[in-house]
């Protein structure tokens, strides 16, 4: 009895020790190389889904991208201008169609063969013909791509191209690629790349870190900084921990509410605006798809609501502050692409105002409270959607239906997926939805989803316009921006569009939504923004930090020698196969332990009898 | 024997239609949510559709999904794009640490609590007990987790405030720390119940005539408690452990989430933001498929062991 | 001597009812826990019902709170005030309506779907039995928090969703119990009699097994009451709930999410989470009270 006592404690004793210890284990990364010994270990919650450019879309991906590709013109860090990446020159002719780029010659993949121009028409022509989704709406208007020489391609398109000389396309080597036919290509996961950037992938283990180390041999200098690690977090207490105690030495959309965490002297946080905007989407009833109130066909329903919305207090109390309020919408990461509405003319918080408006309109107010339209009948009762995706719009949702009560609107509000929410609003059956758009450099995308030709016409043809939304002033303003090649004639047009789009209101932005991302500012330093004052200062349009950011000359020698080091995996790695035994181990105990007290029962049993 | 396992089985399979159908009530869409905002061509979509396998009939998306899931394949994860296998393998191990550890200690101290209890009947000890397990019923498992984190590691700081170890580096000892509050919170959570069902199950037992023959043979009454009532009291409490194995898998879903611990309850709770449907699916799949296997283990194992045991 | 098959509100099977009815309830009485929980009980449910008269419902609006942000009790606000400046009594007496509806709706359709399936199985036998029986063992197997996660996960997040999801996945253990105890009922002698008589199908149930199930119908209520209630704080504080309603698991869920436990704001989390415990242990102590009165064996402990 003592004896299986002792036996017995001995075994929970060492279960409980196995399971923390098999808990502990797990792969530890390799040790970094390149030019300097610095490590730079980056906190993202997103990990790379493929290292593919042709396969991938989530951000993180875009990241190793930016880092190990390059482009033919790529944005400057401070105001997204044209620099030289590889092309040193480009010139366009008089008409605007065809654009002849000049590339450097000494470029060299990482397997050292030379990268010339054949790579450039290579990429471009497939990305074309192929319908390669990431970069097909940069390439599907070129009707020509030649490389008359080595070191020159010239590109011509059927219509006068406003935003070459950039052609955001990642060059890709096309001695490597040529091997996979169309198929094969979107599959195939690019582990061991043949890159020409700045950085090369050599680690990625999938769910817990990837590394990057420097090209030392890099056309413009080898970077500072000889490994930058990126470490993918399951949550943000954890990543801010991390950031704390020195375990990353930068962050990326932190929870903005775990900012008061990060405060210490020795870490910059940067509130960085990525262009987002969060919109109230009003169905407007163009088209023949679709059942939205006919009442938000009616601009001045449309004024009403844009003034029932108190958009700083929105920022103040469901942002924490982290964010500016709305206004026009945004169809530029490149601030001066983005209108600024005068105070004057803006849609202040005013709930009498909005109430006047409706009752002039003739939508009188119901017995119940609830406004009718002017005939008396089809009370104003909106289906009002979001995704559950963020758990902010829920709140956005709550202020926005306590307002719209405020003046007569009752709101049916219901949570979808987003999976859920697209096929509703694609066939219009809404009438309010909070949703988000991330414009690109080029406002054309943006400016195109409120066009009339993206007005869903049958359902699922996957058109953008979700507003159901169509003006032809503002259809001709796209139209002719699209190929004006004068940039202030440009900018002038399309500031007017986006004054259309603000008096008529389909959408009521409500905000740009700050991205938390932040630094240690006594480790690293040399982290630009981009663009200025506003932008991020990682996962930017192209990344510039990261050729720029060296480590901090410390008296106190901290720095680099520590985040090197020390690298178990991060907090959600955990062990795998070994837990499991384990856990295995645990349950074999005891079940058997439940089977011996049983076979105990029995044998007394048969003692009594 | 044969037809438990045909039983198990077919309830095995009632899961897998269940899973697959549950999931279809959705009317969804994610390739255009994915491609949303970006010009991606309508053809370039419908092949996604199709590499996806959402464009076939009902029936032969069922097909393919039987088939799938038998070989192990789960599917690829909305938010991660790794397969929902592997996601699950690498978090199974702290979730069994967890679970594992606090289902032990619960049913340790409960057994240890009711035998108590119900040997010192109406003592101070026998309704302190008895209160304790009704309040800590009482709480929901997850409640129990925040009072505790407020206090042990916000006010006195002396516990971690989340994760499975330090982001700084680990180790043994700081992978320990981490583990007591949640396994402390799962063991409160779940010891009244043995505590309450040992005792009213001894306390049955403690009139049975073989219990006075022991006595009146003169025996200690310790010894008659440890030899003769407690073994045969026992019973209820072992079916009860052995039904919570199968459940313990899932029974951590909202304390992991107060914990961050990265197990497959916080999982869980990750794959409701989104939704991750694939994930839920494989969860889903893994948590029942966990039940349904212990439970056909104890029956076999029951069967094996006490032979009175009916086998209907 | 009364036929067992005549009906009427006169007839002694009912005089008899009432009167065992009247000592259930002395006998409930005298014991403390069931004083306790019934009083205990009492107190929420009128603070819950009266709610519109204590505390405007234009307290829940997050565009009228004008009170202070995330501020610890203090007069005016006697409960602190949440992350919109509204005060926490407000929605700890709001939430308290929600939270005992939900509770007791999906106790009813649990309890309600548990008596169809176990009556039925328990009387007709035979194969019907054996297939309802197998449903029920089916779903037994499949754990009640995924399965309540993947369905709110699928339908809209509502309370009804709430309810509906608790009500089907609680109604096994009660269509089980049901079963059984109908069974036993099922070959008692005053049940051979009616038959015997010629009382149908229908009429036996209603007449004779119904009310013989009944008091564990209703032992079984008060203790499924408060599992639905842990069952939606649980949901609601994992995000399934509606956000927009206020209860007390969402509202634990709110502060979870504002940070509250890192924040120190201590109000914001220990009234609606005692609130739980102390409805949750009312019902308990009625539960066991009125278990230890209708089966006497109990009733030593």
């Amino acid at each position: 009895m003592r004896f299986r006592r002792v036996v017995g404690a001995a075994l929970a004793v060492g279960i409980m020790a196995g399971a923390t210890i098999a808990v502990g284990s797990g792969p530890a990364p390799a040790a970094s190389g390149g030019s300097s010994d610095a490590v730079l270990t980056v906190g993202t919650k997103q990990d790379v889904d493929s290292m593919n450019p042709v396969a991938g879309v989530l951000l993180s991906s875009y990241e190793v991208w930016n880092m190990q590709y390059n482009v033919l013109v790529n944005f400057k860090a401070d105001d997204l201008a044209p620099v030289p990446d590889i092309a040193t020159s480009w010139s366009a002719s008089p008409d605007g169609t065809t654009w002849t780029y000049k590339l450097r010659t000494d470029m060299q993949w990482s397997d050292g063969e030379a990268l010339t121009a054949d790579d450039v028409v290579y990429t471009l022509t497939r990305a074309r013909d192929e319908e390669w989704a990431n970069f097909y709406p940069f390439v599907s208007g070129f009707t020509d791509i030649t490389a008359p020489d080595a070191s020159t391609v010239v590109v011509t398109s059927a219509e006068p191209n406003p935003n070459l000389p950039f052609i955001p396309v990642y060059i890709l080597p096309e001695h490597v690629w040529k091997k996979y036919d169309k198929k094969q290509v979107a599959s195939f996961p690019n582990t061991n790349p043949v890159t020409s950037g700045p950085f090369r992938l050599t680690q990625w283990d999938k769910g817990s870190f990837w590394e990057m180390t420097a090209n030392p041999d890099y056309y413009a200098g080898a970077p500072k900084v000889g490994t930058v690690r990126f470490r993918v977090f399951g949550n943000d207490e954890a990543m801010a921990g991390a950031l704390r105690n020195g375990e990353v030495d930068a962050v990326h959309d932190l929870n903005p509410q775990l900012e008061s965490t990060i405060d210490g002297s020795n870490i910059t946080p940067v509130e960085a605006l990525d262009g987002t905007f969060t919109q109230l989407t009003m169905n407007t009833g163009s088209g023949p798809v679709g059942n939205g109130h006919p009442a938000l066909e009616d601009p001045r329903v449309r004024q009403a609501i844009a003034h029932a919305i108190d958009k700083e207090e929105l920022v103040s109390k469901v942002l924490k502050g982290l964010g500016q309020p709305g206004q026009s919408v945004g169809v530029s990461v490149d601030p001066k692409y983005n209108l600024t509405v005068p105070a004057d003319k803006t849609y202040n918080f005013d709930i009498a105002q909005a109430n006047s408006i409706l009752d002039q309109a003739g939508y009188a107010k119901g017995s119940n409270g609830i406004r009718t339209m002017p005939d008396g009948t089809d009370p104003l009762k909106f289906r009002f959607y979001y995704p559950t995706s963020n758990s902010v719009y829920a709140r956005d949702v709550e202020f926005i239906s306590k307002w719209l009560d405020q003046i007569g609107i009752a709101t049916e509000v219901t949570a979808k997926s987003e999976d859920e929410l697209t096929p509703i609003e694609n066939t219009g059956k809404f009438d309010l939805v909070v949703w988000s758009w991330t414009p690109y450099v080029d406002p054309s995308p943006q400016l195109s989803y409120l066009t009339c030709g993206q007005v869903p016409e049958t359902g699922d043809d996957g058109r953008y316009n979700d507003a159901f939304w169509c003006n032809q002033e503002y259809d001709a303003l796209y139209e002719s921006q699209r190929v004006e090649l004068d940039p202030a004639q440009r900018i002038a047009q399309i500031k007017e569009a986006q004054q259309i789009l603000y008096t008529e209101a389909p959408y009521v932005v409500l905000y740009k939504p700050v991205t938390l991302q932040a630094y240690r500012n006594d480790r690293f330093t040399g982290f630009v923004k981009q663009p200025a004052d506003t932008g991020p200062v990682i996962y930017s349009q192209s990344d510039p930090s990261y050729l720029l950011v060296e480590p901090v000359v410390s008296t106190s020698g901290g720095g680099s020698g520590d985040s090197a080091s020390g690298a178990n995996d991060s907090d959600d790695g955990g062990s795998s196969s070994t837990g499991i035994i384990i856990g295995l181990i645990v349950a074999v105990i005891v079940i058997g332990g439940g089977g011996y007290l049983i076979a105990r029962r029995s044998r007394t049993a048969d003692e009594r009898e | 024997m044969a037809r438990r396992v045909f039983a198990a089985l077919l309830s095995l399979i009632f899961v897998l239609t269940l899973n697959f159908f549950l999931f279809r009530v959705v009317k969804s869409d994610p390739v255009g949510s994915l491609f949303r905002g970006r010009n991606v061509s309508p053809e370039a979509k419908d092949r996604l559709r199709t590499e996806f396998g959402l464009d076939k009939s009902l029936p032969a998306q069922f097909t393919a999904y039987m088939g799938q899931t038998l070989r192990g394949n789960l599917g690829v994860s909305y938010a991660t794009r790794r397969s929902v296998g592997s996601e699950i393998l690498d978090k199974l191990g702290p979730t069994l640490v967890l679970v594992g550890i606090s289902t032990l200690l619960s049913a340790a101290i409960g057994v240890l609590m009711g035998i108590k209890a119900a040997w010192q009947r109406n003592s101070s000890f026998d309704r302190g007990s008895t209160a304790a397990s009704m309040l800590t019923y009482a709480a929901p498992d997850f409640y129990i987790g925040i009072l505790l984190l407020a206090i042990f590691a916000f006010w006195l700081r002396w516990l971690p405030t989340g994760g499975i170890e330090n982001p700084d580096g680990g180790g043994l000892f700081d992978q320990a720390k981490h583990l007591i509050l949640p396994c402390v919170t799962l063991t409160l959570g779940y010891f009244g119940e043995y505590a309450i069902i040992m005792r009213s199950s001894l306390l049955e037992v403690v009139n049975e005539d073989y219990l006075v023959t022991a006595r009146a043979k003169g025996l200690r009454d310790a010894l008659v408690r440890r030899r003769h009532a407690v073994p045969n009291a026992v019973l209820p409490v072992v079916t009860l452990f052995a039904i919570n194995l199968g459940f313990v898998l899932s029974g951590s879903i909202a304390v992991e989430t107060v914990f961050s611990w990265p197990g497959l309850g916080l999982a869980t709770s990750d794959a409701l933001r989104g939704p991750d449907y694939p994930m839920l699916q494989g969860l889903f799949l893994v948590f029942s498929g966990a039940i349904i296997l212990t439970n056909l283990a104890t029956d076999l194992i029951y069967g094996y062991l006490d032979p009175r045991v009916s086998t209907s | 001597m009364t036929s067992a098959t005549v009906p009427g509100r006169g007839s002694i099977t009912w005089t008899r009812r009432r009167r065992a009815a009247a000592a259930v309830w002395k006998q409930y009485w005298s014991s403390t826990q069931g004083r306790a929980g019934l009083i205990i009980l009492i107190l929420f449910f009128g603070v819950a019902l009266a709610a519109p008269l204590i505390s405007p419902s234009s307290g829940l609006d997050v565009t009228q709170a004008g009170g202070p942000i995330l501020h610890s009790p203090t007069a005016g606000y006697p409960m602190g005030t949440d992350e919109f400046g509204r005060s926490i009594w407000t929605l700890f007496i709001w939430g308290a309506r929600v939270s005992l509806a939900v509770g007791i709706a999906a106790t009813v359709v649990a309890v309600g779907i548990g008596t169809v399936v176990g009556v039925v199985a328990g009387y007709a036998g035979g194969r019907t039995e054996g297939g309802l029986m197998r449903v029920t063992e089916w779903f037994l197997v499949i754990p009640f928090l995924p399965l309540a996660i993947v369905l709110a996960s699928v339908l809209s997040r509502s309370l009804f969703t709430i309810v509906l999801v608790i009500g089907i996945t609680s109604w096994p253990g009660i269509a089980r119990l049901l079963r059984s105890q109908v069974i036993s009922v099922k070959e008692r002698t005053f049940v051979e009699r009616a038959r015997a008589l010629g009382a149908g199908n229908s009429r036996i149930i209603g007449r004779h097994i119904l009310p013989s199930v009944m008091p564990l119908i209703f032992a079984n209520l008060t203790l499924t009451v408060p599992i639905a209630i842990l069952s939606e704080s649980t949901l609601a504080f994992l995000g399934l709930g509606d956000p927009l309603r206020v209860s007390w698991g969402q509202t634990l869920q709110a502060s979870f999410d504002a940070g509250a436990t890192s924040l120190g704001a201590w109000w914001y989390y220990i009234f609606p989470g005692f609130g739980i415990i102390f409805v949750v242990l009312a019902f308990t102590m009625c539960g066991r009270a009125l278990e230890a009165v209708l089966n006497p064996r109990l009733r030593d402990r």
